[in-house]
């Protein structure tokens, strides 16, 4: 962009500091780096936290095998056998056939219906009945409550030995000696249950004596019956292998066993079941780490959780974590710590998973399992983030507006400065005014600037003044002794009328007559200005002044031809006449000395844009196109061949030029187009513009 | 008894010039280099005129100074400046009631003994004659005294130089008609008149007449010819 008024192209100052300013934008970007930092940080250690954690739980774990019941190894294959859960009861179960103190669990129990068929009468199809298994754990006992959706219920007929020839359940468990106990429950009526211990087929009592430590209540309901059980803990072995199942008869007369539903996964049929208790001690033991927002899990071997405290309904209890094998998982149950993260189900926030493999005499036979979101770090950054960028924002914004207006303040100070200093010094180099007021008082660089140029104008002008006075002090000078010598001779003369004859005295007052006119040229150059504005300004007529002067030119130089080309009309302007006719004897002057003999002296006087241009011509030599404008400079003279006796000292011209100025014009010179000599053109503004 | 001149003068080789011009033609000449040397002297005993130099030694307006020591002392004192520029005779011109002229250097010692000489003249007329008696010529409000060579422009006396009152009357003497810069040059007695010398004459001319008469524009300048004085 440009500059000023020259032709020097650079950047303004207020762009510098606008693009310096850009810089700025570093702080907004520099916070929100800092809190992508800060969060990765903060993941950090949350996964870190969560690793420590998980270790420490692990290690309070590590060879508490009655914890885990150690024989569930990872050799135990989750996929081939299915799984009941036994959850810790928190509060009494009364055996009575009502489900109402077992709180929530009923209704997240597994109903085991025709995909869990283990037998049917040949002929039959398909299961007949279905039952919803819930199994819980309180002191020493185990309690069951199994509720049977069934069509028809058949009691057991008193009279037959046959346990399976009316509605019945099968329990079925590893004893402690390792052999499958077999157990039919049943009843005559509702009421309590009779459990048995019978063959293989499932038929006949072996003792035909009631097994006394199951103690059970039948209670038919809306969709069948609902028996609630409980037995001891102690009944299954280490192995905590269990089977259960149910037994439909549908015809009391037939009584042909329709078909056998088993709480076993599809095409399990008659395997039993690892009994899965949640281990009520562990969940005690990590009940005080309770973390807000986290979820605590400790799984066995074998994957399926024994404990867990805390956290969201996310996750199915029922599901456990068989069908979660993230690779941390995988790695803390072969020995190895680790922490991963991924992006959670609702797809916002990230989860965090730490693991930490439980010990048993260095062998894997757990893990803890803790996942917590980190959508409280999330939210942390994004606040952080939102304050941080939005105070940056606010400051890069208040700081760009002051540099702004600092800039432009600065600029205006420097224009102005710039200004002033211009106009401080006129067209002809005086200096007009020396103080300048911009920022005179100012106290930063700008000031020391303006009072610096202020300086420096005081010390241009007291030179300027100096020269100015030159002439003054030189004629001063000059004309003291000039005065002696003058009246010396004249006193000589009077004195000595002889001496005065001798051509020495003469010469003597010769030289003295030129000093005097040296003098004199002085004196009126140095007056000039002092006289001029001393002058009335009045309002004449230049044409009629041009007119008469030209006339009474011829009278008086008579080996010049004077002629006047005027065009016809007025031309009125403000100004001095005496003044003006001063002007023209100092060009018709100069005209003469510089044209030969007889030659032409052409004195014009047109109109033209609002001034009149009032011209002498004269023939003669050409001016060097190299120094036109000095010539108007005092001091400085053009000597041509034809200079004659006429003083000079270059004072005429520098007298034209002064008082075509004091008449607000100015005057030129310039060879004349076309023919051999020289024009000079003065411009005097006319009154009215016109 | 022979008149006595003072003249204060710094240069000494200048002093004796004017001394020895003026003595020989019968006056009695005092001399004075300084300031202080003459006006002690004025003290004692006044002269009869005053040539003074404006500049003496260090002090710039010593002549002026003098010149009012001695004016307060004696109101109708003949004095002559000898200045380097006409200009510089303003700031006393309002203070010389009396007779009192200009010179400006380089002094033609003829033409300042000629001024001596009709500045005594005319104080003795001032002084000598009644009024009525005086030769005067009127035209309009303006009353030109010849022998007093006085001036006075509706009823009040203007102050003007010797030299002024020369331009003047060379301009009355017709009226109405152009007296050319020569013609006006002539009169003023100086040893170097250029046309602008004789416009700062006019021009001081208005400007006591303008002192008496604000509306006083009976000076025309006739343009590239001279001057005239019109009635109208």
């Amino acid at each position: 962009m440009r500059i000023g008024r020259g032709r020097i192209f650079g950047l303004t100052i207020g762009a510098k500091l606008m693009i310096l300013s850009l810089a700025f934008l570093t702080i907004p970007a520099i916070g929100y780096w800092s809190t992508r930092e800060m969060k990765s940080f903060l993941m950090a250690g949350q996964e870190n936290a969560q690793l420590l954690t998980a270790q420490a739980v692990a290690t309070i774990l590590h060879n508490r095998d009655d914890l885990f019941e150690a024989g569930y190894g990872p050799g135990s294959s989750i996929k081939d056998e299915g799984g009941l859960y036994v959850s810790p009861l928190d509060s009494m179960i009364q055996i009575d056939g009502y489900s109402n103190d077992w709180g929530g669990l009923p209704a997240r129990s597994k109903e085991y219906g025709k995909e869990s068929l283990v037998s049917v009468k040949t002929g039959g199809q398909s299961a007949t009945v279905s039952f919803n298994l819930t199994l819980g754990l309180r002191g020493e006992y185990i309690y069951a409550l199994v509720r049977v959706t069934d069509d028809e219920v058949i009691y057991r007929h008193p009279d037959y030995i046959s346990l399976s020839d009316s509605d019945h359940l099968r329990l079925a468990a590893l004893a402690r000696d390792g052999n499958e106990r077999r157990i039919i429950i049943t009843a005559k009526k509702p009421g309590a249950v009779s459990a048995y211990q019978v063959d293989a087929k499932w038929k006949l009592p072996i003792t035909g004596a009631a097994e006394n430590d199951i103690l059970g209540i039948w209670r038919e309901s809306s969709t069948g019956y609902i028996v609630e059980l409980r037995f001891p803990k102690n009944s299954l072995d280490s192995a905590m292998k269990l089977g259960v199942a149910v037994g439909d008869v549908d015809d009391e007369s037939a009584r042909k066993l329709e078909s056998v539903v088993g709480a076993v996964e599809k095409g399990k049929s008659d395997r039993l079941n690892l009994v899965f208790i949640r281990s009520p001690e562990l969940e005690r033991i990590i009940q005080g780490l309770d973390l807000s927002g986290a979820r605590i899990w400790i799984i066995d071997g074998a994957r399926r959780v024994r404990a867990d405290v805390g956290g969201s309904l996310e996750d199915d209890i029922a599901h456990g974590t068989e069908s979660r094998n993230e690779e941390v998982i995988q790695k803390a149950l072969v020995g190895a710590p680790g922490v991963e993260r991924r992006k959670s189900e609702y797809g916002y926030t990230e989860v965090i998973m730490a693991a930490a493999p439980v010990l048993y005499n260095g062998k894997v036979m757990g893990a803890v399992l803790i996942e917590q979101s980190t959508d409280r770090i999330q939210a942390l950054q994004r606040e952080t983030l939102e304050r941080v960028f939005g105070i940056t924002l606010f400051v890069f914004v208040i700081v760009t507006a002051g540099l702004f207006i600092f800039s432009s303040q600065l600029t205006w100070r420097i224009h102005r400065l710039r200004d002033e200093a211009e106009n401080a010094i006129d067209n002809d180099g005086r200096v007009v005014y020396e103080t300048l007021r911009t920022d005179r008082s100012a106290g930063d660089e700008m000031g020391d600037l303006s009072r610096g140029i202020s300086a420096l104008l005081s010390r241009l002008r007291r030179y300027t003044m100096f020269l100015e006075r030159m002439p003054r002090s030189l004629n001063h000078e000059i004309s003291n002794p000039l005065n002696t010598i003058s009246t010396s001779l004249q006193n000589l003369e009077q004195e000595n009328p002889t001496a005065a004859k001798s051509q020495y005295f003469q010469s003597a007052g010769h030289g003295v007559d030129r000093l005097r006119d040296i003098v004199k040229g002085l004196t009126e150059a140095a007056n000039l200005e002092q006289a001029l504005k001393n002058e009335e300004m009045i309002e004449f007529d230049l044409g009629l002044l041009a007119e008469r002067y030209v006339k009474n030119l011829s009278a008086k130089f008579s080996d010049r031809r004077f002629t006047l080309s005027k065009q016809e009309r007025a031309y009125f302007i403000k100004g001095s006449d005496f003044q003006i006719e001063q002007l023209l004897d100092k060009l018709i002057d100069n005209a003469i000395d510089f044209s030969p003999e007889n030659s032409e002296i052409i004195v014009g006087l047109r109109a033209e844009e609002g001034a009149a241009l009032l011209t002498v011509a004269n023939e003669g030599p050409r001016l060097p196109e190299s120094n036109v404008d000095q010539l108007f400079e005092s001091m400085v003279s053009e000597r041509g061949p034809g200079s004659g006796s006429r003083l000079h000292l270059g004072m005429g011209l520098y007298v034209v030029r002064v008082i075509a100025q004091s008449h607000g014009g100015g005057v030129e010179a310039r060879n004349r187009p076309g023919a051999k000599g020289v024009e000079f053109i003065v411009r005097i503004p006319l009154q009215g513009g016109v | 008894m022979p008149k006595v001149i003072a003249i204060v003068e710094d240069d000494p080789d200048q002093l004796g010039n004017y001394a020895d011009a003026l003595r020989k033609k019968g006056y009695k000449v005092e001399t004075y280099s300084t300031r202080r040397e003459a006006s002690e002297a004025f003290a004692r005993s006044l002269p009869d005129l005053v040539i003074l130099d404006i500049i003496l030694g260090d002090e710039v307006d010593g002549g002026f100074d003098l010149c009012r020591e001695l004016l307060a002392k004696s109101p109708g004192l003949p004095v002559i400046f000898l200045t380097d520029r006409i200009e510089e005779t303003d700031s006393v011109a309002g203070l010389v009631m009396g007779a009192w002229d200009y010179e400006t250097k380089p002094i033609s010692l003829s033409f300042l003994a000629a001024k001596v000489a009709t500045l005594f003249r005319i104080m003795e007329t001032r002084g000598a004659a009644a009024p009525e008696e005086s030769k005067t010529v009127t035209h309009g409000d303006l009353t030109v005294d010849e022998d007093r060579m006085q001036v006075m422009w509706k009823g009040a006396l203007a102050p003007l130089t010797l030299t002024e009152f020369r331009i003047l009357e060379v301009l009355v003497r017709r009226p109405g008609n152009a007296i050319t810069y020569d013609g006006l040059m002539d009169s003023a007695m100086q040893s170097v008149v250029t046309h602008n010398t004789v416009n700062t004459h006019i021009r001081n001319i208005r400007k006591k007449f303008k002192a008496i008469d604000d509306g006083f524009s009976q000076i025309e300048n006739v343009t590239a010819v001279g001057y005239r004085w019109t009635c109208e």
